[in-house]
């Protein structure tokens, strides 16, 4: 009896919280939409009525599950990375630049070296957060958000200037070569195989943190810094690694969007990716595994507001203002836990 | 204190101030009232000069809106004057010492004019000559019909000070007298409690070659945190196979000790020398490397952690022996887990939250983890605090085995039933300073309690 009660314990937040997300949804919609009966129908069905809005569902769903899974990993270790969307970006722009300055790659080997290269953007990124937090105690939730806002203008430079495709409509660099574009799964959504990646992402990270010794040390150090130093942990190389690993994971998720999806980069592509990121690591409460459900769910309210959008009169900021409300919704969740727990430390 | 001054509010029970009783759940009532504190650890806003701190919340207003410091400035003159306390208004809050500090708070209450005033531990935190500075401002504060609460575990300032004197033991106030009919001895032993003497028997120490022999030793350390928690030359020798307890009072300096005997901190002057081998700047870790174990006072925090399971706080110290090629499987955890358990006598499932165990379960959690790699010497601090009774005569049961098998043991503690049944020496920490250290045989309660309390001193010892 008890341990059914902790099960379903640990996830009562997440699921109240859901539900009063759709259900503030439901009203704004009875409220505010002139044919109330029609946008309720393509509110809850619509993201599966098509195999158009179903593959992008999914393809929101794969950057959502890079970046919760990124923030997953800091939260476990009990650091912070607010850089998501300088992260992503910082992925994509480097992915973007291997492949338009190296174009002679093969397909595999362009994929991979891309790839790497926007982990290690991502990557060295967050990883300075880490450092001057262990170096001189900065915190990482400031830095990190604050490096990335940096890098978003430097980024934004370099879209607009040297890299800058002049014959796009669009603010964006030039596109890379089609033998590197990712298959595209449902055409013509943007659903494409990088979602492999992300689900591989979240069984490596998974095994990582529950069946190896670095895992089991990150995850002492994140319950109990104190203890870990007590038991002989180098506590300041906990701080500093699962930054660089969500920093990478976050790098992922920018190139996978630029291999696969816009195949170049947009100016300002990321918006959205990195903070809902967060809310998905919030609902998923700290679990990898739990990050799959998660941002299912979180593409889902995204989709499910576009779709309303188009097909009936559901108006467009509407769809923003949803997503508003959730992330409020569980960043207040976030406080309430956060000062609970330090209120139950002393 | 805290609920007078209405800072935490009573469960049950009303206070009264000249016949009106006090309602009170916020420190603006209390200060209504009347009753203000100076606290032992005072708070001040730190970029604030002494004279905007001291007028804080009670601005002179000129024009209704702009504070009149000149008017605040002239009043506080001439408290000042009138109760002789000398300081500088317009430096900084933070440039102060803590009997600076202290000022500003009494000239903080005296110019709200309060009537009651309360010193938690005025004491704790300022030399002598400045604690005489202290009671003559206190004396004139009397005279003129102010109510002082003077709160201190220096019984020698308390019978200077007092006209009436009341002890407090665990929540209770045990005792209200006036000062002449108390001797210190007396008050000592009321707040030891338990005025009879039990006779705690003498364990029969296994001898070998070693007995006698130094194992760990604290050489003339220093380190200061604050003024009140400061040690001041540390002298002490652990010596093999014998159980040390160290008593004292946590807050004043034993917490202390016992981070830096443990290597959490490090001292700022002194050494500490293990078989002979300097280990000043050690780390828990090493420490334990070198056969020097450690269960913490601070158990839930330091100890454990209380949100993992059981048996990822069973294996802190074996994990780095499990893993093959990196990868802990499950199992095999699961498995060593359980051996200890059986052990130990540990209850509840592996994969079980740590938190969901009991006190007892928790101490042996720690307990068992570090006995099991066989070190030399244990620090065990506070052991059977939050336990049950039977939980702590267990545990008592197995440091006397641990001790029975070579193992020596040094005890902190600030319970003193506990250090007399398990020690075979005693060392008391009084004024950041060992005041004795004696065969048990030579020591009972009183003796302890006086020195704890700095009734009685030892110079010649040490």
């Amino acid at each position: 009896m008890r341990k059914t009660n902790r099960i379903f314990g640990q996830f009562t937040g997440a699921v109240i919280t859901l539900t009063a997300v759709i259900l503030i949804a439901v009203i704004f919609l009875l409220i505010f939409s002139p044919d109330k009966s029609e946008s309720i129908y393509y509110f809850f069905i619509g993201p599966f009525l098509n195999s158009l809005s179903i593959g992008n569902l999914l393809s929101s769903f794969t950057l959502l599950t890079f970046s919760g899974l990124a923030i997953t990993v800091a939260f476990k270790a009990d650091v912070f990375n607010l850089g998501g969307e300088g992260q992503i970006y910082a992925g994509a722009i480097a992915a973007t630049a291997v492949l338009i300055y190296m174009p002679r790659l093969n397909g595999i080997s362009g994929f991979l070296l891309a790839s790497a290269t926007a982990a290690a953007a991502g990557g060295i990124l967050a990883g300075i957060s880490g450092f001057l937090k262990t170096r001189w105690k900065v915190d990482e939730l400031i830095s990190s958000f604050l490096l990335s806002n940096a890098i978003i203008h430097i980024i934004d430079y370099l879209i607009t200037g040297p890299m800058s495709d002049r014959n796009s409509y669009l603010l964006t660099t030039k596109m890379i070569d089609e033998k590197f574009y990712l298959w595209q799964l449902i055409r013509p959504s943007n659903l494409n195989s990088s979602i492999f990646g992300a689900l591989l992402a979240v069984v490596i990270i998974s095994f990582l943190l529950f069946y190896t010794k670095q895992g089991y040390e990150l995850r002492i150090c994140g319950m109990n810094r104190e203890f870990a130093h007590y038991g002989g942990l180098n506590t300041a190389f906990y701080i500093t690694v699962p930054m660089v690993i969500s920093g990478a994971l976050l790098g992922l998720a920018g190139s996978s969007a630029v291999l696969g999806i816009h195949h170049a980069t947009i100016k300002g592509f990321y918006s959205g990716i990195g903070w809902n990121g967060i809310a998905v690591a919030l609902i998923a409460g700290t679990n990898p595994i739990a990050v799959i459900p998660s941002a299912f769910i979180f593409a889902y309210l995204n989709q499910a507001a576009d779709t309303a959008m188009l097909k009936a009169d559901f108006p467009f900021e509407l769809g923003g203002l949803i997503q508003a409300i959730v992330f409020l919704l569980i960043s207040s969740k976030l406080i309430s836990e956060r000062t609970g727990l330090k209120r139950g430390r002393k | 204190m805290n609920i007078l001054c209405g800072i935490v509010s009573a469960d049950k029970g009303v206070f009264s101030v000249g016949g009106k009783p006090v309602r009170s759940n916020r420190p603006d009532k209390s200060s209504k009232a009347g009753i203000g504190m100076v606290h032992q650890h005072p708070k001040g806003a730190g970029s604030l000069t002494v004279l905007e701190n001291i007028i804080l919340g009670y601005e002179p207003l000129k024009y209704r809106f702009f504070t009149d410091l000149k008017t605040a400035e002239k009043k506080i003159h001439a408290l000042q004057e009138k109760y002789g306390l000398s300081l500088n208004l317009n430096a900084d809050e933070s440039e102060l010492n803590s009997a600076q500090i202290q000022r500003m708070e009494l000239i903080h209450l005296l110019y709200k004019d309060k009537n009651i005033l309360i010193f938690d531990e005025p004491t704790a935190s300022i030399s002598d000559h400045q604690i005489e500075d202290l009671l003559q401002i206190m004396f004139k504060l009397r005279d003129e019909g102010r109510t002082i609460l003077f709160i201190s575990h220096k019984l020698g300032e308390v019978f200077r000070a007092a006209d009436k004197i009341a002890v407090m033991r665990k929540g209770k106030l045990i005792l209200c007298k006036a000062m002449e009919d108390l001797t210190p001895e007396k008050v000592s032993r009321e707040m030891i409690g338990e005025s009879g003497e039990i006779n705690y028997p003498i364990r029969n120490r296994i001898t070998s070659k070693n007995t006698n022999s130094i194992l760990y030793s604290i050489k003339d350390l220093f380190y200061r945190k604050s003024d009140s928690q400061n040690l001041k030359g540390i002298n002490l020798d652990i010596l093999h196979g014998e159980i040390l307890g160290i008593a004292g009072i946590r807050e004043n300096g034993l917490e202390l000790l016992e981070d830096i005997i443990s290597g959490m901190r490090h001292p700022d002057k002194g050494n500490l020398i293990l078989n002979n081998e300097d280990v000043t700047g050690d780390n828990p870790a090493s420490l334990r490397s070198k056969g020097v174990s450690y269960v913490p006072a601070d158990r839930l925090n330091r100890g454990v952690s209380s949100d993992s399971t059981i048996a990822e706080n069973l294996i802190l110290l074996n994990y780095k022996r499990m893993h093959k090629l990196g990868i802990l499987a499950p199992s095999s955890i699961n498995k060593w887990v359980e051996g200890m358990q059986d052990t130990y006598n540990i209850e509840g499932k592996p994969q079980q939250q740590l938190k969901h165990l009991s006190g007892g379960n928790i101490q042996k959690v720690i307990l068992s983890r570090e006995l099991r790699e066989n070190p030399d010497l244990i620090i065990i601090c506070e052991p059977s605090w939050g336990l049950d009774f039977r939980s702590r005569n267990n545990l008592h049961e197995e440091l006397s085995q641990t001790a029975k098998r070579g193992t020596s043991v040094l005890l902190i503690s600030s319970d003193l039933d506990e250090i007399l049944a398990l020690s075979d020496r005693i060392a008391v920490l009084y004024d950041g300073k060992i005041s004795v250290c004696r065969n048990k045989t030579e020591m009972n309660r009183t003796m302890i309690g006086e020195y704890m309390l700095g009734v009685r001193s030892n110079s010649e010892e040490n």
